[in-house]
């Protein structure tokens, strides 16, 4: 569903989307000058592919340059800038916040609503906590992070 | 036009015998007679003796394509002086300039005076290019279009290095990509 929305997105920016098979299965996107490779036989669900288009998404924005290596720190941090802007995309404050509303507690529930893998919702909540510190308040409810936790406030 | 007969306009131009041409090269009159008539394949070091004695390079024998000063021409209506005034300028004899006229390749001296004047290549000089500092080795040679290299490459693995494989299947898939958009283009 997600997924589909980003495609269509990708579509007016005009990015092209290919998936192609490569035998290494470690290598799950690739980002080339407005094309975005998705190795889809390496993907298992459909969650995980939301989050690798939502990272390659971020370094069509955000990335400049070859960062292949990621042994430079530079191209460590081109890396941590697109992978941010992926949690942002896809698990805005606001959508925390919609989650907690329509009753979702746990944080499987959690990863279930906003549609990414756990892995990905824990690096969200992690780079969150990096950005905000420990809680944000946003709107009238306060959002804290480690543990992750939403407070109504009055 | 033949290698042969190539020779035998310059001899022409330039108001030679086949005697005196063969003279000034070293070689026999009949064999010179041979290889304008083309029965005879000039080796090298004959077409640069041939070449030197008729004042011009050994590019100006092999080139098929005809000269045209169309460049000159243009080159001096942008500086603003005839060529007549050209060629008092830099000391060219009225010889050369009525070749010019006529599209004939002057002498070797005259043509790097006037590259040099203009700061361009022989080849833009003759119409070959139509850019100044261009040189043309073969006209059947095709352009070699730049290698496409990406400017952004990212990518999404699991590892911290690629294995060599890995680097493979980038590269190959940047070719793919490389000559899928060369197909578009066309």
């Amino acid at each position: 569903m997600i997924y589909n929305e980003l495609l269509l997105e990708l579509d007016e920016e005009g990015v092209e989307v290919i998936e192609h098979r490569f035998c290494s299965h470690g290598l799950k996107g690739l980002y080339l000058d407005n094309v975005i490779v998705m190795n889809c036989i390496a993907i298992a669900t459909e969650k995980e592919k939301t989050c690798i288009l939502a990272e390659e998404i971020g370094h069509y924005h955000t990335t400049y340059g070859n960062i292949l290596d990621q042994k430079n720190v530079s191209n460590r941090k081109q890396e941590k800038r697109a992978r941010n802007w992926a949690y942002e995309k896809l698990i805005s404050l606001d959508k925390l916040i919609e989650a907690y509303e329509a009753g979702v507690r746990s944080s499987y529930d959690l990863s279930d609503y906003l549609g990414v893998t756990e892995d990905f919702l824990q690096n969200a909540l992690k780079h969150y906590h990096e950005k905000y510190g420990l809680s944000v308040k946003q709107e009238d409810y306060l959002i804290y992070f480690n543990p992750f936790g939403i407070f109504h406030g009055p | 036009m033949s290698i042969g007969t190539r020779i035998k306009s310059f001899r022409k131009q330039r108001g030679l015998t086949q005697v005196k041409l063969a003279e000034k090269a070293g070689i026999s009159r009949s064999y010179l007679a041979d290889v304008e008539a083309d029965r005879y394949n000039p080796s090298l070091s004959t077409l640069m003796e041939l070449a030197q004695a008729l004042g011009i390079s050994v590019s100006c024998l092999l080139d098929n394509r005809e000269i045209d000063f169309r460049n000159l021409v243009g080159a001096c209506k942008e500086k603003r002086v005839s060529l007549e005034s050209l060629c008092e300028l830099l000391k060219i004899p009225d010889v050369s300039l009525e070749l010019i006229r006529t599209n004939k390749l002057p002498d070797e001296d005259t043509m790097l005076k006037l590259c040099n004047y203009f700061n361009c290549t022989w080849d833009y000089m003759i119409g070959k290019t139509n850019s100044p500092d261009d040189i043309v080795f073969d006209h059947e040679v095709k352009p070699i279009a730049p290698n496409y290299v990406p400017k952004t490459i990212a990518a999404h693995f699991e590892n911290t290095e690629f294995t060599e494989e890995e680097t493979k299947e980038i590269n190959d898939f940047i070719s793919f990509l490389t000559s899928k958009r060369k197909k578009q283009q066309t």
